[in-house]
């Protein structure tokens, strides 16, 4: 090392956390400098929350951590003149000391803003609490406390200091806990995935705040994320974890461009979705080093290597069914406009609303309109996407394209059949022509089923011998053994539940897949093989695609047209790639601004 | 926040009427004449119609009950089949002495259920905390009429330290407390127990909520990070469930009542019971009924002040 050990401030040392006898993370060292902003990236499982944790101090039960773990703090809790620097073992430091360090010298900012905050107690007392645990002498706080409200941007602080948690927003909390974690000037702050529950728009800005807050306050910051985009915002050092060891680490400028390890340039190019050269299918770990081989090899010799369920047609792009949707955004004034208007839809949407709540005696009730207003079409065999953050109304929606709920006004045609106001009696055929995957695909598979019965359920009337063979078919297709036909849910991955949960909805040969959020909850790399899996099944099932999701890339991706809702309302539809590149209403604009970006130019 | 507590309050009106509907017209359905239980079967169909008349059985239910109603809210409860004297003052009298029963049992089962519930929670991968969990798991098992009689045969009959049974009003200061201490600690053991059982529970799920660990990350040792962001949100759970066992230690009363000989509401009831006394019935069960639905609706007001997400947004 070049660098003076003096401005070493955190060195972590062949560190092991293990769960009785299994070792998650498994003898990692790293040194982290003064005023050095280091990124710790790694999917689920990679051990990086755990060493984040190990060094705070606050594995949970169970969890046991060796090696050593030093921070060379420049001195005591208390600010004073003389000052010496310490060198504290963080392992093996007792209670007394530790908590003297944490929210002092080194703090922490949590992943879930919803709950990392007592809600039991005013945010400015909260806020109050971590100055005074360690400035007793401290006399009125409450200036300080607004100032360091007003520092995260938290509008009229004096106000907001009084108010509890669940009255403000998840990018509002997780910036009173920035706040919180800023509040003593620490010397290390570590982020464990702060931003991965908030929208993007708000995620570019508290990731803004935190940069220049550890830059005024002269911290370092050991950001943990399985994003690799967000790291680009915040971090000049990478250190990439996988499976409990550090498989490379070094400058994000060199990482990035030229990434060394195999497992990072897969890592790099599932982030940016990026696609085969040859085949047009997305990179997965197993693809990505054959296709940066690819590059200077001819494709005749790849199209054996090229995994594929179905014989895909060897295009990048997919062919869009019908003529390119027309480009359209909501105006300013006036009604709104029928989005990509085609004749014969598969599904057709007019004037749909949905308000919630009721007006209530004397018109005190809170009525919240969730849907304002929506018209659009979606073609037959088209990969509909629908874009938008939390509160957009894309849920809603969904329920009532799926008939999960009734709209308060407008129209729903399914294949030309109204769906709203008929009794579910009627709908046993929508039920078949139309399935959803849902998000997440632990909650959404019966843990007590086992995968054959979950897949076979709406397999009315079948013998058990046809129901297997479907099963078999479907596993086959969905890319999972046929031996998982007798196990459950649990002792599955998160991708291959959503595998399920996909061979679940193909199961009645539907017409029409509505994927919500589907692979949101999905590592990087997994995501890339389920997107790949859609494709591929959409194709082979001729299905009609309406894909809702918050990440404008993937549904970049993975559809024709998408369509961006803000406040109940499409703002702006039109052929995914045009959308993406000449986005024309100002909210998309700033959606596509805020995508954090691994690299300059990349999708 | 008022506003709810206006319509908390209404809703336990529209409940108590409710309820004295469907007490006064279960017990005028059961079979049996309390004229002719009173004067026997050897009595003659005359007398038998005559005391009918003048006890007013004779009319019909609904104005019936529209008198004992009206009657019962403005401390005329009517009078005593059996004892033909008013019935609201003996009411009155036994509800007192339940009330302070319970009162008592209340507060042995809190004293009782806090520190032994948190102990456990905090301690629940160690040794002791194991067994304060075994104690609270025994103490449900045990009926309280047989604590009751436990602690009769060591602190009464073996070490003679207290009163064996029997009442003293509040008036008589340390004698109240003697005769109160056994049947009181009779009642709360079992419930104590109970709630132990919830306070564990409530303790360790928020020992798991994410604040807990962002208290710690400020720079709280555990202790303190439990007593100043724990206990308040364990607590929430933990009103609730009490007010669901209030219920029950007024049901307990009524037998500890009659363990120790006490004049409360429990033998009042039992007595009734037994003479066929419809009036003085009626006018219990209500009395046990307003006291459990006052014990919901004070519960109802008191978890939007320890708990703000309960408040209205206005």
């Amino acid at each position: 090392m070049s660098t003076d050990p003096a401005e070493r401030l955190l060195s972590v040392e062949n560190l092991t956390v293990s769960a009785g006898s299994d070792q998650l993370v498994q003898g990692i060292s790293f040194d982290l400098f003064r005023g050095e902003r280091v990124g710790l990236i790694g999917e689920s499982g990679s051990g990086k929350s755990l060493t984040c944790l190990s060094v705070i101090g606050l594995l949970d039960e169970g969890l046991h951590a060796e090696g050593s773990i030093t921070f060379h703090t420049s001195g005591a809790a208390e600010p004073g003149p003389e000052t010496e620097p310490q060198h504290v073992d963080l392992l093996n430091a007792d209670e007394n000391q530790l908590s003297a360090i944490r929210g002092n010298r080194l703090s922490m900012v949590f992943q879930e803003p919803m709950t990392a905050l007592n809600p039991l107690m005013k945010v400015g007392d909260q806020l109050a609490e971590v100055i005074r645990l360690h400035h007793p002498k401290t006399k009125d706080l409450r200036p300080r406390v607004a100032e360091l409200l007003a520092s995260v941007q938290i509008p009229d602080p004096q106000r907001t200091a009084t108010v509890y948690p669940h009255q403000m927003s998840g990018g509002q909390r997780q910036r009173v806990m920035l706040a919180m974690a800023m509040a003593n000037g620490p010397e290390l702050l570590l982020a464990d995935e702060p931003t991965t529950a908030l929208d993007v728009t708000v995620q570019k800005r508290v990731l803004n705040l935190m940069a220049q807050q550890v830059e005024s306050v002269g911290s370092s910051l050991l950001f943990i994320t399985h994003d690799l985009g967000v790291v680009s915002e915040v971090c000049d050092r990478v250190i990439i974890m996988r499976h409990g060891r550090i498989v490379e680490s070094g400058p994000i400028d060199r990482v990035f461009t030229a990434p060394e390890h195999p497992y990072t340039r897969s890592l790099l190019a599932a982030s940016d979705l990026e696609t085969h050269p040859a085949t047009g299918r997305l990179l997965t770990l197993e693809t990505a080093d054959d296709a940066h081989a690819a590059s200077d090899t001819p494709p005749d010799t790849l199209e054996s290597r090229a995994e594929s369920v179905s014989p895909a047609p060897a295009s990048p792009a997919h062919e869009p069914p019908q003529a390119a949707a027309e480009h359209l955004t909501l105006p300013a004034e006036g009604g709104t406009p029928v989005f990509n208007a085609v004749h014969s839809p598969a599904l057709r949407v007019r004037d749909l609303t949905r308000t919630y709540g009721k007006p209530g005696l004397f018109g005190r009730g809170m009525v919240v309109p969730a849907l304002r207003g929506v018209s659009f079409d979606v073609a037959v065999g088209q990969r509909f996407g629908i874009v938008g953050e939390s509160g957009c109304g894309k849920s809603t929606l969904l329920r009532l394209l799926t008939k999960l709920d009734e709209p308060t006004s407008g129209q729903v045609e399914v294949n030309g059949e109204p769906i709203p106001g008929r009794p579910e009696r009627q709908l046993r055929w929508l039920r078949e022509a139309m399935q959803i995957v849902f998000q997440d695909p632990m909650g959404s598979l019966d843990p007590r089923m086992s995968v054959t019965d979950i897949i076979a359920e709406p397999l009315h009337g079948a013998s058990r011998s046809q129901r297997g063979a479907r099963v078999n078919e479907l596993l086959d297709q969905v890319g999972l053994p046929r031996s998982s036909a007798e196990k459950y849910p649990h002792e599955f991955s998160g991708g291959q539940r959503q595998r399920i949960a996909i061979a679940r909805a193909l199961v009645t040969r539907p017409k029409i897949l509505v994927a919500d959020e589907a692979v949101s909850a999905l590592d990087v790399s997994v995501r890339a093989q389920v997107l790949n899996l859609l494709d591929d099944l959409v194709e082979e099932y001729n299905l009609t695609l309406v894909f809702v999701s918050h990440d404008l890339n993937v549904v970049h991706h993975s559809c024709d047209v998408v369509a961006v809702m803000s406040a109940g309302r499409i703002v702006e539809c039109g052929p995914a790639e045009t959308v993406m590149r000449t986005p024309a209403h100002p909210y998309t604009a700033e959606l596509v601004a805020a995508i954090p970006r691994v690299r300059e130019g990349a999708p | 926040m008022l506003l709810n507590a206006l319509r908390r309050l209404g809703i336990f009106a529209l409940t108590v009427v409710v309820a004295s509907v469907v007490v006064f017209f279960l017990l005028g359905i059961l079979p049996g004449d309390p004229a002719r239980a009173q004067l026997g079967l050897q009595a003659s169909e005359e007398d038998v119609q005559a005391l009918r008349e003048q006890l007013g059985v004779d009319r019909a239910l609904p104005v019936r009950y529209l008198e004992w109603i009206t009657g019962f809210f403005t401390g005329d409860m009517g009078i005593s089949y059996a004892s033909r004297s008013p019935v609201a003052p003996q009411v009155l009298d036994a509800l007192q002495v339940t009330l302070l029963l319970v009162l008592g049992g209340i507060g042995v089962a809190i004293l009782i259920a806090l520190p032994l519930g948190i102990l456990a929670a905090v301690r629940h991968h160690r040794p002791d905390g194991t067994l304060f969990s075994t104690i609270s798991q025994l103490g449900i098992s045990i009926p309280n009429f047989l604590a009751g009689l436990l602690l009769i045969a060591v602190f009464a009959v073996t070490l003679g330290w207290l009163p064996s049974g029997g009442w003293a009003p509040p008036e008589a200061g340390v004698d109240f407390l003697r005769h109160l201490a056994l049947p009181a600690l009779a009642l709360g053991l079992v419930n104590g127990a109970i709630l132990a059982r919830y306070t564990r529970a409530a303790v360790l799920e928020v020992m798991r909520e994410d604040f807990m660990r962002t208290a710690r990350a400020k720079g709280l040792k555990p202790g303190a990070a439990l007593m100043r962001h724990g206990l308040r949100n364990a607590l929430v759970p933990v009103v609730t469930v009490t007010s669901i066992e209030f219920a029950n230690l007024i049901i307990g009363a009524v037998v500890i009542e009659t363990v120790f000989v006490i004049p409360g509401l429990g033998s009042t009831l039992i007595r009734a019971v037994a003479n066929r006394d419809l009036v003085m019935i009626q006018s219990i069960v209500m009395c046990v009924v307003i006291l459990v639905l006052l014990a919901n609706l004070l519960v109802d007001l008191v978890r939007p002040l320890i708990d703000p997400r309960l408040r209205n947004a206005s």
